[in-house]
Parts: C-alpha cells; sequence; structure tokens
C-alpha cells in the first residue's frame, strides 16, 4: 500500500505475522488459501546465502574535550553508541534441475549468470502491536560479481539454505508457506553449486511449514498506512482463526544484528 | 527475478495486435456512422456494409477473448514493473502503466458494462477473466459454490457428505460423521522461535577455536 509520493518501493517496512503448519495439513492450507485469495499460488525455491560482517562493531570514539554541550560544530558527529553490524542475505531464485544429480555437477556457473538480490532485514521495532513492524532492503545485483562485493564490504560467506515453497498474494498481504533445506555440508562459498536434493536435509525434522503474512509499507511515518495495514492482518488472522494461528514472532529472534 | 519468458512476450505481442485490430476495425465503423456535414450525404451507410462491419469487430472480439482465456493464468500471475532500461524521461508513462487502480471514470464504465452483460447473458458463467475475484461477487450461483469446495477442501466436503448422508435416513452411528483422526506426527517440530532465528541470521558454523568469532 503507497502513499502518493511514494519512495521507490526496494526500501520499505514490513508488518510480519507468523504461523506454523504440519506437513500433512500442508496441501490442504494452500488450497484453502488459494480458495481465498483467488489465484494459484506460486511456487518459490529461493537460495538463501547469509554474510557476516568481519570487522567487530566499532565504538565512536569521542574526540577533544567534553565541554561541547552547547552544540555540535557542523561536520562532527553526535556520540552515537556503540554502531551496529547486521547480517546481509544474497538471494536469488533456484531452478528445480539444479538439484539433480546431474544439475550439480552440470555447468550451473557455466550457462547463464544468475540473478542475485541483496537483502537486508532490520530488526523488528519494539513495542506492542499487532504486528511486527521491521525496515526490509532488497536490491537487485544488476552487474559483477556478489560474493566480490560482500567481499570488498567487510562481509563474509557464513552458510546458505535453500527455501522451498509457495507465495500468494491476498489483497495486500503476501502469504508464504516455506520450509528450510540445509546442505549436509556446507560449501565454501555462496556461488558455488547447489548440492542434489539427496544431500539436503529438512532443517525442522519434522517437516513443518513456516506461514508468513506479511504487508509492505512504503511510508513508515503515515500512521493510516500503517493502522490500514495491521487491521487488514487482523482480518487475516481472524478469518483464518479455525485453520491457522498467526501470531506476532519474537522480535529478538528475528534480530540480525550481530553480536 | 525472472528472466523474460519469449513465450509470454510473444502472448502480450498478440494480445497488442489483436487490440489494434480491434481497436482499427471499431474506429472505422464509428467513423462511418457519424452524420456527415453535407445534408446530401447519406448518413447511414447501407446494411451490407454494417453487416460486415460488425462480423469484422465480433471476429476480433473473439479472437481476442480466446487469446485472453487460454493465457489466463498467466495473465492473472503477471505484473508490471519497470527495468533500469526504461526511458524515465517518460516517467508519467510509468506511473500511469504502474497503477493498481483504474480511473474512477473507466472503473464506473466497466461496471456499467458488466451489469449490461450480466443483464443480457441468462447463464452468467464466472469468467475466467475476473479479476474481482470471488470475494467482490455479490450473487453466487450454487454451481459455484460447489466448485470452490471441491478446490478448496474436499477433506471437508467429504465430511459433510458424510453427515448429509447419515440425514438422509441411513440409520449409521454418529461416528461416521468423524473423519479418522490425522495420523500422529513421529517427529516433534522444532518451536517456531528457534526457525525464524535460522532465518534471520543462518546457521552459525562450529566454532573452531576458543578465539575464532
Amino acid at each position: 500500500m503507497t502513499s502518493n509520493n511514494a519512495p521507490p518501493l526496494n526500501s520499505l517496512h514490513e508488518l510480519l505475522l507468523f504461523g506454523t503448519v504440519s506437513a500433512t495439513r500442508q496441501p490442504a492450507l494452500l488450497r484453502i488459501l488459494a480458495g481465498y485469495a483467488g489465484l494459484q499460488p506460486h511456487a518459490i525455491l529461493e537460495l538463501h546465502a547469509y554474510f557476516k560482517p568481519t570487522r567487530s562493531p566499532t565504538v565512536v570514539q569521542q574526540r577533544g574535550g567534553s565541554q561541547g554541550i552547547t552544540g555540535l560544530k557542523p561536520g562532527q558527529q553526535a556520540q552515537a553508541g556503540p554502531k551496529d553490524l547486521y547480517f546481509w542475505q544474497l538471494v536469488r531464485n533456484v531452478e528445480e534441475d539444479e538439484l539433480t544429480d546431474a544439475g550439480s555437477d552440470a555447468a550451473s556457473s557455466g550457462t547463464k549468470p544468475h540473478k542475485w538480490q541483496l537483502q537486508f532485514r532490520d530488526t523488528p521495532e519494539p513495542g506492542k502491536r499487532s504486528a511486527a513492524i521491521r525496515f526490509a532492503v532488497n536490491q537487485d545485483v544488476v552487474h559483477g560479481d556478489p560474493e566480490a562485493y560482500m567481499q570488498a564490504m567487510e562481509y563474509r560467506y557464513q552458510s546458505r539454505h535453500l527455501l522451498e515453497g509457495h507465495r500468494l498474494v491476498y489483497n495486500n498481504v503476501v502469504i508464504s508457506l516455506y520450509r528450510a533445506f540445509v546442505p549436509r555440508e556446507d560449501s565454501a562459498t555462496a556461488l558455488s553449486p547447489l548440492p542434489p536434493r539427496s544431500q539436503l536435509q529438512l532443517l525442522d525434522p519434522s517437516g513443518t511449514y513456516i506461514v508468513e503474512a506479511n504487508i509492505r509499507l512504503s511510508d513508515r511515518s503515515n500512521p493510516t498506512i500503517i493502522n490500514t495495514g495491521l487491521k487488514e492482518l487482523d482480518r487475516l488472522r481472524t478469518q483464518l482463526r479455525d485453520i491457522i494461528d498467526l501470531k506476532v514472532p519474537d522480535r529478538l529472534k528475528l534480530d540480525t544484528r550481530v553480536k | 527475478m525472472d528472466d523474460v519468458d519469449p513465450d509470454e512476450l510473444r502472448t502480450l505481442d498478440q494480445i497488442r495486435q489483436h487490440l489494434l485490430n480491434l481497436s482499427l476495425s471499431m474506429q472505422s465503423l464509428q467513423k462511418d456512422l457519424v452524420a456527415q456535414e453535407d445534408p446530401r450525404y447519406n448518413p447511414l451507410p447501407s446494411k451490407q456494409y454494417l453487416v460486415s462491419a460488425e462480423k469484422a469487430v465480433k471476429g476480433h472480439l473473439e479472437s481476442l477473448h480466446r487469446l485472453l482465456s487460454e493465457n489466463a493464468q498467466f495473465l492473472r500471475e503477471a505484473h508490471v514493473y519497470p527495468t533500469a532500461q526504461f526511458p524515465w524521461n517518460q516517467e508519467h508513462l510509468a506511473t500511469m502503466l504502474l497503477r493498481k487502480r483504474l480511473d474512477p471514470g473507466v472503473e464506473t464504465w466497466l461496471a456499467q458494462g458488466r451489469e449490461a452483460t450480466e443483464a443480457l447473458s441468462a447463464d452468467s458463467q464466472p469468467d475466467a477473466m475476473d479479476y474481482d475475484g470471488p470475494a467482490k461477487r455479490q450473487q453466487f450461483d450454487p454451481a459455484y459454490w460447489q466448485d470452490l469446495w471441491d478446490f478448496a477442501a474436499p477433506e471437508t466436503h467429504q465430511a459433510i457428505q458424510n453427515t448429509f448422508a447419515d440425514v438422509e435416513g441411513n440409520q449409521s452411528q454418529p461416528s461416521q460423521t468423524r473423519r479418522p483422526p490425522p495420523p500422529a506426527p513421529e517427529v516433534k517440530e522444532l518451536p517456531l522461535d528457534d526457525v525464524l532465528r535460522v532465518l534471520a541470521v543462518g546457521i552459525t558454523p562450529v566454532v573452531q577455536g576458543p578465539f575464532a568469532r
């Protein structure tokens, strides 16, 4: 949902609710959601590579005397707390045949270059609300080697996993049902070919799916928009009340800061 | 994040062609129907001309309709977005194309058109091109609800059928209306919080030594 002078929508705030559904009930839930939304769900298969900053969080040093209470000279930075550093993700879509045994040694690096997207997710804001709100940035990598870029920014590849599931849109809400797969042995880089399905294991062995309900706001400062979004999520939650439980996530669990 | 599919591009181009043809034929018909200034000129074209023009317009409409319904799923899921190659000095074009809602005048006109067609056609089937979706419909016919049930929740449907089968006189036990309980999950599921943590920061590799970060 946007206001009239909306900034580009690759940086925005998200309103979030999460729930879970067991593997046995997931197909029925997907059909029910597709019925509500009036459209077929879109299959998603995404590779998420996580990058961790190599610097440790620095503290801004105060320079000079401490009598300058009256004001800061232009150019001086206000005394900030220790600057936080965050995890970043490189995400791309994965074709199913990259996960076959032949696909993993076929030139998945040779054929066509992959389209990566750099994703930043801030820690959700504190405060009691009916949904979590967090700032998010999605930036398509148009040109160049994304991993080299991250290294130049002093970020190091840490791990990666695959998300598989479906996504559909119901009015303003993007509903995603997915679960995560982890490679049995991970590679040293984000760009190396993916292991075949036999080498992937479920993060959650019970096969439970995550349900994510996500409304994107373009204008954080407009309370009308925020309230409309919260109301819509509430309406969705009551509509699905007997089918699935959508809850506000614990903000510290979604905290992407490096400790 | 996908590349433009050549098939999809061709579909869009075909739609554009058909719309263009339709628009041209309708325009020429309209031009010929408009009364000429010159009183000596016979304003109404011959019946034969009218019949053939009507056939042309109808043919274009039909082919367009066929094209749209064949590609209904793609069109429903497709959405417009500008790439970097868009000529950004024409920004007004981009904002016009990206509008989610049509102009209010256009919307009322569309609504009027829909009412008119529903009034005309006695058996109104749910249109494959109905973007409004079932949520916005005012009237449903029972066949449509039946389809929705079959699509959305076959297990529930089955339970209801069982229930009504009992009501119809068979002296079966009430336990038949209950579905068999789902098989107990064998593996305990991970708490949602833990999974969300992994989705936020990935999996920390095993620490190499006491000083590794």
